[in-house]
């Protein structure tokens, strides 16, 4: 097009010199008068291409307190060309900053208002208590409480900050319900002899639980695996208890539906996720149940209870699994979960790990390790270490025996879920801004994502979903939700609840994670100064249209005369 | 003149004026009058006066008649008066603008207007009384009273509907217009009688007497309390607007109200809350005694100030009367005499609610003799009536050490079995020692050495069976052990022994797999014998039902015993006598203290044959397979309610008895009296509204608290690598490929 624009303009220059040349005229009038055309036509290429004729320019600020500003204001391309961009007030987000151009950030001194942040697992399963850390190094001039309040408003937990203190705070509840679920964290700030109220919300997505098929083997009956077998029972596993006394005296229990079978259990195509083996069982096994063990250990998960008089046998297995087992001190130890004094110590067994390695699963109490395993490829191994638990549930303490098998049972059982993660990139998604999701079962297309409270009376639209760049955790898409609230997405297979909250809630958190992420971004593109000399700004449009105003009067005002 | 004229047509202009005006006040007063009579006798709405008013001044800004111009008003007079010759109009110009024969026909017109005010003429100059704005805002006032007075007297206008919808109409208008309660509260509190609105707050016991003004007759009035329904007395024949009930109120309520009139019945949506402050037992607060045990000694002027007591009791209302009770308990053994006395005390002050009482335990009345104990506790009851609160305070005990101890057998008293041919008692152990150390001149080297080992054998029996005490479990099998073996050496010699311990473990192996046998129990080895038999007790200090201190003494003489043993085992029978003396010091004081008296006999299980021990066919054992699964618990049962609830699902009346049946549930109520109240006040609102939506969440939020919280349990995870990166990266480095892939 410009190609087109530039011809014509050379065939119109080049008419008017012609007719000029053609005016019967003195050579000086004919000269003067071809300049004008030529300047003329200048003048009108220059209003299509402005010739870049000013100084570039070196900064602009970014006001972020408040509306977002930019002073002065620039297109995207002359933000480009700045050398510094100062950021005042309290920075942006992650987000905004990165649709930026990649220019070097100043950031200015933070506003003085308050800023902490809040933490919290957003997805737990049935039974997990929800833990919320409130963090933050300012300390406030004012008193402030924090109460936990459960989906039905009642208070759960509270903690206070007195005035002058660093805000620190820790609140505890454990959900009874599945699905997602809205708590609540008041705030009450007392200043000036005035009490603020105000509630935040704390989203929360509780799962059931699916439950695994474990096998219990023992060679002999105890009061430990009883009341492990007990659990197991009461909680709705299918599991198999085999107490084999003998080769030939074997008794077997089956619990919750689990189909008595009378083969052999350690088939691998048999339906036990996780095998709890006796190490005093050893001896018994045949060599081809041996073999089946390692199988387990690599696809499924496999746990000895290590007996005080394991067998040397059992011993030489695990170092041959690369994790052997040394004699050690019989102590007592405390419980890793609960600081309750009234808690029966735990007894170690008196074995300990020889040398574990680094990303080995571990629970070790005050005195030694509890429990050490390994994952290997989709299973485990692993060896409990501490006796005398069952006397927990018998001292009134049944639910930390229950959350203490359970770490030993997640640990075994980390690698077999099914369902991939969903990761959302800001862990404070507003109404309004752009939220982008990724997930290696994204791979098909963008997941529908519709909001799930319709109690309003809104109809349960899909947003649309864009395409964003691709990252470690499988392809992304983006999404810009209008409304706060609830929303579900992915498909039948991969399910997955997330809340989006309003504008204006959590503001400290808010102006925490903008500080944090804008000092981030500031150190993170401060590289060197650019050698080469930015571009001068065009010259504005309004120049050459007066220019070509004022060429064009004096030729009318020459060629009046001929005009009448 | 000319003033005078149009003073005359200001007069015809103002008479128009009020007759214009007039019927506007009429129907204004008429209105006025009808709706006062209306809000008073029918309480008709009072925006039934404003609308109204709304209406006429409506009417009055439409209506010109009344704000008729200069030139309107003369056409009118003209068109009314032929005297004024149409010439009216002249009378509003000045004279002086006229022309000569205009002024003269001004002139003549002002006279003859004159004329016709002076006749009296004029009071007929009035606009016609049906004009339209008028009859529009009488039709509207009309039709606006007529609207209100058929609303509001519906039995009147309804005659031609059904009988029963007639009824249903009719209870449905009924409402209250006033209510009030009288409280009495019982005569013993001494508070005057109150006047409360419908909900309530009243001392326990308090007579409440509801009074009900409805603003029309009905058949009937209920109260549904929260479980009972109260029917109300009419105070006039029915059906009557005046109501009254009388209850008598002992514990927090809930109310509602039913009107009955005609067959139907009008539930009032409102509950009312009956808050009940209990009247609480009296309360002891003591100086002194500080101490609930007190050491006093014989000597009776050295324990009168131990004997001191100083307590202060304190009642919401009043305490009547506060009495000492006392017990002694004399002897010892099994000759233990108890005696009750009680003591009724005078108050040395007595301060509004609260007495104060100051007194010396009485002791001079009763033979104290070195070793009774006397235990004492006060008892206050309130004026409450008709049942007085009884308080008892906490129990002290005076105790009169005993000085010589020594005279008792060790043996009485204790749940001891007394096997002379098994075990000696302490005291008899200490007679032996001392008589074989007076014997030692005349005994050989092995005679006194066999008679030491001897005595060693009986103390460490000794030691055994009062550990049993102590839930020592491991001594029975460690004195299983012990004394098979001794027995064997002492019956059949050395030889046995060997031989039998060589069976015993060829037993072991034959009948144990070999990872059994590969740890063999030792002696002494406690942890050993209890991983053999397989299982483990509980904590063996809180095993028996002795309190503390007994337990404390008690270890002390097992203590005393085993180091007594430990020297009479090395043959050093002097030495083990201080340790003798001081067991049995200790198993005296513990008779003394806990007075604890068992049987001496009890069951005797017929000897075990342990030669038919694991001697069982074992091809013939086939232990039954189990199958079990875990039942509904608690959790299921309130979880499923509280979906019902949150679906708006129907519920049963006996939801809150079937609730209250949970041991959770009533553990919580316990806890929380007033939430058996708040759920049955849910639960009826749920029922009663189905379309509201607070009483669903608030029926929800209370099955919510009561819902116990969900244990742990095993579950699988949910995500695919749930365990994150970092160590797969690890495995890849630690196994070195250099092709792994590692997705960071």
């Amino acid at each position: 097009m410009i190609q087109w624009i530039t011809l014509l303009g050379a065939v119109a220059l080049s008419v008017s010199l012609l007719l000029v040349m053609r005016v019967r005229a003195g050579t000086p009038q004919r000269i003067g008068a071809a300049l004008t055309q030529v300047l003329i036509w200048a003048t009108a290429w220059m209003l299509l291409q402005p010739p870049a004729l000013l100084p570039p320019r070196q900064g602009a600020t970014l006001d972020s307190g408040g509306a977002i500003k930019l002073e002065p204001e620039l297109a995207l391309a002359e933000i480009a060309n700045l050398q510094t961009l100062k950021v005042r007030g309290d920075g942006l987000r992650r987000d905004a900053l990165r649709d930026l151009p990649p220019v070097r950030l100043e950031n200015a001194e933070p506003s003085p208002a308050a800023a902490w942040r809040a933490d919290w697992p957003r997805e737990l399963m049935l039974g997990e208590p929800l833990r919320l850390q409130i963090s933050g190094g300012k300390a406030t001039d004012s008193s402030t409480s924090f109460t936990l309040e459960d989906p039905y408003g009642a208070a759960v937990d509270s903690a206070t900050i007195a005035a002058g203190e660093n805000i620190e705070a820790a609140l505890r509840a454990l959900p009874k319900l599945g699905g997602p679920q809205l708590y609540q964290l008041r705030i009450e700030t007392d200043a000036n002899d005035r009490t603020e109220v105000r509630r935040e919300p704390v989203p929360i997505v509780v799962h059931g639980t699916e439950q695994p098929a474990v096998l219990l083997w023992l060679a002999q009956p105890s009061f430990e695996t009883a009341a492990l077998s007990r659990w197991l029972r009461q909680s709705g596993v299918p599991a198999q208890v085999i107490t084999q006394l003998a080769p030939s005296v074997v008794r077997r229990e089956t619990f919750n539906g689990l189909e008595d079978k009378t083969g052999q259990p350690l088939n691998a195509s048999g339906p036990f996720d996780l095998l709890v083996l006796d190490s005093r069982l050893w001896p018994q096994l045949t060599a081809a149940q041996r073999r089946a063990l390692a199988t387990h250990a690599t696809q499924k998960s496999l746990l000895w209870l290590v007996g005080d008089d394991s067998p040397r046998e059992f011993l030489d297995y695990a170092r041959a699994q690369q994790m052997p087992l040394q004699a050690a001190e019989i102590l007592t130890s405390a419980s890793p979960l609960s600081t309750d004094d009234a808690l029966p110590p735990l007894r170690l067994r008196g074995y300990q790990p020889q040398h574990a390695r680094a990303g080995d699963l571990q629970l070790n109490g005050d005195s030694g390790t509890l429990y050490w395993g390994r994952s290997n490829g989709e299973g485990a191994l692993g060896f409990v270490l501490f006796a005398d638990s069952h006397r927990w549930p018998t001292a009134g303490f049944a639910m930390e025996y229950a959350r203490l098998w359970k770490s030993v049972f997640d640990r075994q059982l980390a690698r077999r879920g099914s369902r991939a993660a969903v990761s959302l990139s800001t862990e404070l998604p507003l109404a309004g801004r752009r939220l982008t999701l990724c997930s290696d079962a994204f791979a098909g297309g963008a997941p529908r994502l519709a909001r799930a409270d319709t109690e309003a009376g809104l109809a349960a639209t899909a947003l649309a979903g864009m395409a964003a760049a691709k990252s470690d955790s499988g392809s992304c898409y983006a999404y810009w939700p209008e409304h706060a609230g609830w929303y579900q997405g992915g498909d039948e297979a991969n399910p997955f609840s997330l809340y989006v909250f309003a504008t204006d809630a959590w503001p400290e958190w808010h102006r925490a994670l903008s500080r944090a992420q804008t000092r981030q971004m500031a150190t993170a593109r401060l590289g060197p100064a650019t050698q080469a000399q930015a571009p001068q700004r065009p010259l504005p449009l309004q120049w050459p249209a007066l220019a070509l105003l004022l060429l064009l009067s004096f030729t009318w005002w020459r060629e009046r005369r001929s005009l009448r | 003149m000319t003033d005078r004229a149009q003073q005359t047509l200001r007069l015809a202009q103002n008479q128009w004026r009020r007759a214009s005006l007039w019927p506007y006040a009429w129907l204004a007063a008429l209105i006025a009058v009808a709706v006062a009579a209306g809000s008073v006798y029918w309480h008709w709405p009072s925006w039934l006066g404003i609308a109204c008013a709304a209406a006429i001044s409506a009417a009055l800004l439409l209506d010109r008649n009344w704000r008729l111009s200069s030139a309107e008003l003369c056409r009118r007079l003209d068109g009314r008066y032929p005297r004024l010759q149409d010439s009216s109009q002249l009378l509003r110009a000045a004279p002086e603008a006229l022309a000569p024969l205009a002024q003269l026909q001004r002139q003549r017109v002002a006279t003859a207007l004159e004329e016709i005010l002076q006749r009296g003429a004029l009071k007929g100059f009035q606009p016609a009384w049906h004009r339209s704005q008028l009859a529009h805002a009488a039709g509207a006032c009309l039709g606006l009273l007529l609207f209100v007075a058929v609303d509001s007297l519906p039995q009147r206008q309804t005659a031609a509907t059904p009988p029963l919808a007639r009824e249903l109409a009719a209870v449905e208008s009924l409402a209250i217009v006033e209510a009030v309660t009288e409280i009495q509260p019982p005569a013993y509190t001494g508070l005057p009688q109150q006047r409360q609105s419908l909900q309530i707050s009243a001392v326990e016991g308090a007579r409440i007497t509801w009074k009900i003004e409805l603003d029309g007759a009905a058949d009937g009035l209920t109260m549904l309390a929260a479980e009972q329904e109260f029917v109300f007395e009419p105070a006039e024949t029915r059906p009557s607007r005046h109501w009254q009930l009388t209850r008598i109120v002992a514990a927090a309520d809930f109310y509602q109200l039913a009107l009955h009139s005609g067959g139907g019945q009008k539930l009032l949506p409102e509950i009312h809350n009956i808050e009940i402050r209990p009247d609480r037992a009296p309360e002891f607060a003591f100086d002194y005694p500080r101490d609930n045990v007190t050491v006093a000694s014989s000597d009776v002027d050295n324990s009168a100030a131990l004997l001191q007591v100083s307590v202060e009791v304190a009642d919401d209302f009043e305490v009547t009367e506060t009495e000492l009770l006392i017990t002694l308990a004399s002897g010892s053994g099994e000759n233990v005499r108890f005696r009750n006395d009680t003591v009724r005390l005078e108050p040395s002050e007595s301060t509004g609610s609260s007495k104060r009482y100051r007194f010396s335990v009485p002791v001079a009345r009763y033979d104290i003799e070195p070793g009774d104990e006397l235990y004492w506790y006060l008892q206050a009851r309130d004026n409450r009536a008709p049942q007085a609160n009884v308080a008892k305070s906490q129990h002290f005990i005076v105790r009169w050490p005993q000085e010589e101890i020594f005279g008792l057998s060790d043996a009485e008293g204790m749940a001891i079995k007394v096997l002379p041919e098994y075990f000696r008692s302490q005291r008899q152990l200490i007679i032996d020692t001392e008589a074989l150390l007076a014997e030692q001149e005349q005994l050989g080297a092995q005679e006194f050495r066999k008679r030491a080992e001897s005595l060693a054998y009986e103390q460490n029996l000794l030691r055994m069976r009062y550990g049993r005490f102590l839930g020592e479990e491991d001594s029975a099998l460690e004195h299983a052990g012990d004394a098979h073996g001794e027995a064997a050496a002492g019956e059949h010699g050395e030889d046995h022994k060997r031989q039998h311990a060589e069976e015993h473990t060829a037993e072991h192996d034959g009948g144990h797999d070999a990872a059994q046998g590969t740890a063999p129990v030792q002696f002494g080895d406690a942890t050993g014998v209890v991983a053999a038999a397989g299982h483990q007790h509980d904590s063996s200090e809180h095993a028996t039902l002795f309190d503390p201190q007994t337990k404390e003494l008690l270890r002390s003489a097992l203590n005393a015993m085993w180091s007594s043993w430990r020297e009479l085992s090395v043959i050093e029978p002097r030495a083990s006598l201080p340790y003798q003396h001081t067991a049995l010091r200790y198993i005296k004081e513990v008779q003394q203290a806990s007075r604890i008296y068992l049987q001496r006999v009890g069951f005797e299980p017929p000897p075990l044959d342990e030669t038919r021990r694991l001697s069982g066919e074992l091809e013939e054992v086939a232990p039954p397979g189990v199958t079990a699964a875990v039942s509904l618990g608690e959790r299921e049962e309130i979880l499923t309610l509280l979906q019902r609830v949150r679906s708006g699902e129907a519920l049963s009346e006996d939801i809150a008895a079937d609730l209250q049946q949970l041991p959770s549930v009533r553990a919580q109520m316990q806890a929380q009296p007033q939430l058996p109240l708040e759920l049955s006040k849910a639960l009826r609102l749920y029922r009663q509204q189905a379309a509201c939506r607070d009483c669903r969440q608030q029926l929800a939020a209370l099955l919510y608290q009561l819902l116990p919280e969900p244990r742990a349990k095993p579950s699988l995870p949910r995500l695919r690598s749930a365990a994150g990166e970092f160590d797969t990266w690890l495995r890849a480095q630690r196994d070195g490929g250099a092709d792994a892939e590692v997705r960071r």
